[in-house]
Formats: structure tokens, sequence, C-alpha cells
């Protein structure tokens, strides 16, 4: 394939970008600057420590640093200003227009941030192994903080455009870039006390200390970072486009993709989890992600009722991860039935928390049952509170209110009776032992007859919800059917003409 | 069938009716005129037309291709040039191009041609290594016009493009704008530059607070509007006696006295304006200018809408 059939096939935003970015004055005057400040912070270091028995390390920390700076900072800065740089110039409306899709636009600026970050390590990458030659620096550790910081810039990159996303107003759009600055120095410490940990307490990869931080450090990044990428595409979209499903997928496909690892990984490495507080936590993470898809507006948008599946079962299948409140709910019992699918294999394969472990371990009758009462409350916060908010959710202000309400009603129903138990001087209320705080009625002895009650409270929710959620299958079904009429109508003209 | 058809569409805003089941359509080969005030649902009528935004009520069709069913179907159809475009910072006008040609899917030797061709047509050529920040206003409007042919679309929507214009971007502008119709596409126009328009259009589309004021050809547009057409006469000497025997003369009226001469209003048929013609030289008159004074797209458009703000 000769180098122009090459270049035709690359993402056009990315081209673009490069040749934008490339010979911008931003990047021509912070990447050889970043890289002079980094070789005389290198060099003062080596006169006021010469001598010293463990240069390489302390060589090492202030370079990073300063790469740190400039891949977790400058980089997505500027990918802030070019997705930002679409609303404010007018050039969305153009893009939209394209044949590009929202996916393809986001994952150009994202090929442009790893090139822009690219750059930046490999100009800082003889410098890092320079200091390994200074001795007390393993090269295994240097490659390893430098490929999870080029990691970490791209997760960085993704949050820098769903962060411009968010608003198109420019005064909101400033805000959001103080809030991408005070993420980037967070970004920039976490670096900073992984790298120090690493070279200069000797905690690398060669010793036991490492695992914890590096796990976390990984996942978390893949985590933000898949997440914000999805985000950021749906902002970039048509408002009628499905600006829900994409993050519905990608949330869904982390849940699996935790659960299948935790699955198939050997247990020298995951350790024993607990089977029920593994479910249990995943079902107030998915409920945090659910209070945005159960609060949508019931309709479904008209560009994403023409790309609905023509098959009806595939249609029903896709049902939970196209927009719309009720679709949201589905969405969220979806990964609950996700969780109890993989809690069972769990339990059947390995036999975890049986013989020596505690209760709390078990995927047992007690575990299902806690967990049954525990997701009661989730039901009644997530679609009882969303069924009552129906009419809000209509008005153009009424998604982001009833965002801001729903959290807060349940917070409030968990709170308000420990205040009242203040007042009327009760101590078990004052501790949080109350029938409305989900945790304590799940996780304390002796409260059976609660947990029934949660349950009776949380069926009855979701029958409530009922007609909601068979109408928002039927829109579905009914779009799907369109598109089948509509398919057969074509051929019938196609039939004719010919 | 119409190359562009609008089909009562509507779109709200909240409690506003910014369209109120505004229908019309653009033929093939045509320079239709989109006026209205400030405010009156030009834009908003056209980026429903052009896919951005959804109507409440009512679809618009792109060479049959419904923008609500089909929007991607539609956009391959449609060149769009919004009132208001972003240029990319450091980037030369080939480069600008060259993006937009490999965003509409058009590669190798078929992209660079498009572009080659579309820098030739607005006449850009010479200037396509140049950063886009150097342009001027009408540069600028002239490389967006290019962008919006690199597909090759049948139907061209075409947000004020003039605004902010020299008299001479504008003679340019409009001379592209005829190339354009010439070669067999649909244009809808929107501008508050009139005259600019008159000379344009083929057809207007009159929009006040989102209703539908009239449509159709210009001339169709006046004769619906203009019940009577003034006519300025000047005669050689004696206009006093031309004053009076005006009077005498059947189908005439409002005649009064302007500069040398005297203009009446007459709102037969072109036959019977002949007849007063010959009236007036039978009388004696000698009459040296005998003009009927159509109604300007100005006046038209004053004597449609009433100056509604929404």
């Amino acid at each position: 394939m000769s180098a122009r059939a090459r270049s035709d096939r690359l993402n056009p935003v990315f081209v673009k970008e490069l040749r934008q970015s490339l010979r911008g004055r931003t990047f021509a005057i912070l990447f050889p600057g970043t890289v002079a400040i980094a070789v005389a912070l290198a060099i003062t270091v080596l006169v006021d420590s010469s001598g010293s028995a463990n240069l390489g390390p302390q060589v090492f920390v202030p370079i990073f640093l300063v790469l740190s700076v400039a891949v977790l900072g400058l980089v997505p800065f500027s990918t802030f200003q070019s997705m930002s740089g679409e609303w404010d110039e007018g050039t969305q409306d153009l893009l939209v227009l394209s044949h590009l899709s929202p996916m393809r636009i986001v994952l150009g600026k994202l090929l442009t941030s790893a090139i822009e970050a690219g750059l930046y390590v490999c100009a800082f990458l003889p410098l890092l192994l320079f200091t390994f030659l200074l001795s007390g620096v393993d090269v295994r550790d240097v490659l390893f903080l430098v490929g999870s910081l080029y990691a970490a810039s791209l997760g960085m990159s993704c949050v820098a455009m769903s962060l411009a996303g968010l608003s198109r107003s420019r005064f909101w759009r400033v805000i959001l870039l103080a809030a991408l600055a005070g993420i980037g120095f967070l970004a920039v410490l976490a670096a900073f006390g992984i790298s120090e940990s690493f070279v200069l307490r000797g905690r690398g990869l060669g010793s036991t200390y490492a695992s914890d931080e590096v796990w976390a450090a990984i996942s978390a990044i893949l985590i933000v970072g898949s997440l914000t990428f999805a985000f950021a595409a749906t902002r970039i979209a048509h408002p009628e486009d499905d600006r829900s499903g994409p993050v519905r997928i990608t949330l869904s496909g982390l849940l699996v993709s935790f659960l299948a690892w935790l699955y198939l990984a050997p247990t020298s490495i995951v350790g024993v989890p607990s089977i029920l507080q593994i479910v249990l936590f995943m079902t107030v993470l998915s409920g945090s992600f659910a209070v945005f898809f159960v609060t949508e507006p019931e309709r479904l948008p008209r560009r994403t009722a023409t790309r609905i599946p023509k098959n009806p079962v595939l249609a029903v299948l896709a049902a939970p991860y196209l927009p719309g409140g009720g679709r949201g709910v589905l969405w969220w019992f979806a990964q609950l039935a996700i969780l109890g699918v993989w809690a069972s294999l769990m339990q059947a394969e390995r036999g975890w928390g049986t013989g020596g472990w505690s209760k709390w371990d078990r995927w047992g009758p007690d575990g299902i049952a806690r967990f049954a009462a525990f997701t009661a409350y989730f039901v009644v916060y997530l679609a009882g509170f969303s069924l009552l908010m129906t009419r809000l959710r209509q008005r153009s202000y009424g998604p982001f209110a009833a965002r801001l309400i729903l959290p807060s009603l349940a917070v409030l129903s968990m709170v308000v009776p420990i205040l009242i138990g203040f007042l009327i001087e009760n101590r078990a209320w004052q501790n949080g032992q109350h029938a409305l705080l989900p945790f304590w009625v799940a996780f304390q002895e002796n409260q059976g007859a609660t947990r029934g009650w949660a349950i009776c409270v949380g069926v009855l929710v979701a029958l409530a919800n009922g007609p909601r959620l068979a109408r928002s299958v039927q829109e579905v079904l009914v779009a799907s059917e369109k598109r089948r009429a509509s398919t057969v109508w074509c051929r019938e003209v196609s039939a004719h003409v010919a | 069938m119409p190359a562009l058809e609008v089909r009562g569409i509507t779109k709200r805003f909240g409690k506003l009716t910014a369209v109120d089941a505004v229908s019309f359509g653009v033929e093939k080969g045509q320079i239709t005129g989109f006026i209205g005030p400030n405010g009156a649902g030009k834009t908003t009528t056209m980026r429903i037309a052009a896919t951005l935004e959804l109507p409440d009520e009512g679809d618009v069709l792109l060479d049959g291709v419904s923008v609500l069913d089909d929007p991607r179907g539609a956009r391959a159809k449609l060149g769009f040039m919004p009132d208001s475009y972003g240029a990319y910072p450091s980037t030369t006008l080939w480069e600008y191009l060259d993006f937009f040609a490999r965003a509409y899917d058009l590669a190798g030797d078929v992209r660079r041609r498009r572009v080659e061709e579309v820098l030739e047509f607005t006449s850009l050529g010479p200037l396509r290594e140049k950063e886009m920040s150097a342009l001027s206003k009408g540069l600028k409007q002239r490389l967006c016009l290019a962008k919006t042919l690199l597909h090759d679309p049948s139907i061209l929507i075409l947000d004020e493009p003039a605004a902010g214009l020299d008299p001479r971007a504008r003679v340019e502008l409009r001379e592209l704008v005829r190339a354009l119709a010439g070669m067999g596409k649909a244009i809808l126009v929107s501008s508050h530059i009139l005259t600019e328009l008159a000379e344009m259009c083929d057809g207007i589309v009159v929009i006040e607070a989102g209703q539908l004021k009239a449509t159709g050809s210009v001339g169709d547009v006046t004769r619906g509007i203009q019940r009577a057409v003034p006519v300025y006469v000047r005669v050689l000497e004696g206009c006093d006696r031309l004053e009076r025997a005006l009077h005498e003369l059947p189908g005439i009226e409002r005649v009064r006295r302007e500069g040398e001469g005297v203009v009446f209003e007459h709102a037969g048929t072109p036959e019977s304006l002949s007849e007063v013609l010959s009236g007036l030289v039978l009388a004696g008159l000698h009459p040296i200018e005998f003009t009927p004074r159509a109604m300007g797209l100005e006046e038209v458009f004053l004597s449609l809408t009433e100056g509604k703000m929404q």
C-alpha cells in the first residue's frame, strides 16, 4: 500500500488536528520549553548531589515530574481547547453534517493527544533512562512508570474532552477548564507520589508493595478513560441522536470485564473476595450511573428510532441500551441480572464463602435476601422517584433538575431520620439504625422482618413501573416494526420501478 | 417534484413557536430568496432543512429524501453554508478543504481533484497555501462556499452569505451563486440585502414571526400584493391637461404630480394600460416618458411584513 493510500485511511480529524497542533505556537513554545526545563533541572541536581551514592533516583524524580506536568497538564489542556474550539468557532455543525461519526471525531482528537504525549515521552525517555546509568533506578521501573504515565495522559485527554463538551457557554467552559486544571494537579501529585514510591523508597516492580498501587492506577485510568471517551462522543453528537447508548454500553462492558477478570483470575492474584460485598458495591456503583439514565425523557429520540434493529428480538435486547427513562430502569435491572449471574457462577465454581468463610462472603439464601433488600431501596430511589418526576423530566431543564433532586431525596431519606433521632433523643436512629438506611438493613443481624418489608415495597414500586417499562419496550418494537415496513415498501417500489 | 421541499414544518422552543406550519419548494436550477425580519424563523427553517434541528411537526425532503427518516442520505445531497462558520487556526486553505473532503469520505485522487476543482471554481487557487486567519471576510465566505461544494451537493442552503461583504465581494459571490444555479443546483439563500436578492433570485419565500407570508416567483408575489401599478408619465408640454385627461380615462386612480410629470395608479391589464397610452396620444398630448413602476423586493417585503418580533 502506497503512502498516499495509507494517508487516505487515516482519521481525518487526526490528520487535521496533528497539522494544526504541531504547527501551532503553543506546542512550538511549550515542547522545547519543557525539555529545556527538565535538562536544566537534571544538571542542577547532578551538580548539587555529585558524589552522592543514590544519584539516579534524585535525578529521575524531578525529570519525571516535569514530564508529568507536560503530559497530564499541557496535552489535556490542548485537547480541551481543541474540543471547545468546535463550539466556539462554530465548526461543530460542519462536522455533524459531514460523514464523520461522533466516535471518529473524538477518536481523532484522542489520537492527536497520543502523538503529542508520545513526542514528549520520546524527548524525555533518554533523560530518564540516563538515570539508570547513575545507578539506583531499575530500567523496568522507568519503562513501566513512563508507560503508565502515557496511558494516564490519554485518560486525562478523554477527561478533558468530556469536560469541554459539558457546556457550550464560554463562562462555564472557563469553570470547567479550572476543574480540569484541578484534576490535572491531582494527577501530577499522584504520578509524583507513585514515582517517588518506586524509585526513592524501593517499592518498584521487583517489590511486593507495588502491585496494589499499580493495579489501582491502571484500573482507574482504564475505567475513567473509557467512560469519559464514550461521554465525550455523546456530547458532540446531535441532540436527537443517541447520546445515552454509548455510555450505557461502555458501563456494561466495564462491569462485565471487571467481573470476568475476577472470575478468571487465579485466586493468588485476586485474593478471596467477598461475593456479597462485591455485588452490593457494584449495585451502588451501577445505581449511581443509572441516575443519569432513569431521569432521561421517556420518548425515544427520532434519529435513534431510525437505527433500531429490524429484528424484534434484537430490538427488545437492545432496549436497555437505548435512550429513555424507562429503558434506563431496564438497563439497571440488566446490570443487577449480570451481577446475580456472576455471583452464582462464582459460588458454584469456586465455592468461596463456604466452609470457614464468614456469611458476608456467601451467595446463599441469606446473602440473596440481603442483596434483594438492599436492591429494593435502590428500586425506590431510581424507579420510584424517577416515576414521580415524569412531568418534570419532560421539560427542557427537567433531566438536569431530576439528576439533582433524585440523589438528594435518596440521601435525605437516609439522613433525616438520623436528625430526627437527635430531636427525639432516639439513640438507635442517631447511630443510623433505622429502616430507611439500606446499608444497616442489609448488614444488620435480626433484621429479617425489615428486609421483608423493604423487598415488598421494592416489588410494589417495580410493579408501579410496569406500565412505564412496557411502554418503553413497546416504543422500541413500534420503531422496529416501522423500519421493517419501510424496507418492505422500498422493496415493493423498487420491484415496481424495475 | 421540487428538489427542496419543505412540508408544513413547525418548530417550538418552549412556548415560542419559531416556525409555524411553513411549506415551500425550490426547483432544480432555481435560486430562491428566503427573506424575513430578524427572528422570523429563517435560520431555524434552514437548520431544519440542513438536518441540524428536528421539526416538531412536518418534514423536509431533499431530492425526495426525508431529513427525518434518513438524515445521512439527506446530508449527502445537501450543501449548507451557515451564517457564522468557523476557521481552524494554523490551517491553510488547502488543508481546510482537504480535511472536509476526507470527512466526506472522498479518497485518493478523487479527493485531490475535487479540492482543486472547488479552489478553481471559487478562484482561491493562488491562495491555497495561505493560512485561514489571514483571509478577508469575502475570501472566507468564498472558502466556506468551496467547502460546501466539496461533495457536489444538488441542493445548496446559504444562510446570509453576503453579510458583511464589501460591494465587490458581494458581486463576486452573486456570480458564483448564479453559476451554481446554472449547473442545475437548487439554491435557497437568505439575506437582508434585498436588492442583492432581487438581482439574483427566481423565486422568493417571505416569512414573519414563523409564519409564511408569501412564496412564488418574484413576479407572482408582486402581482399578488400589488393591486394597482403606479405609472409615471411625462409629456412634452401641458402637465395640467395631462392630469385632466387622466382623470377622464377609465381604470385610473390616484393621479398626482411628481416632479415634471404625473403618477397615476392603474389596476387593469397590460392591454388596458396600452389603451391609456393611446388615449393620451389621441388627446393630443405628446408623452415622452411612460413608465410602469413594478414594486421592488423591498416594497414587497415591507407590504407583506408588519415588523413583528418574537
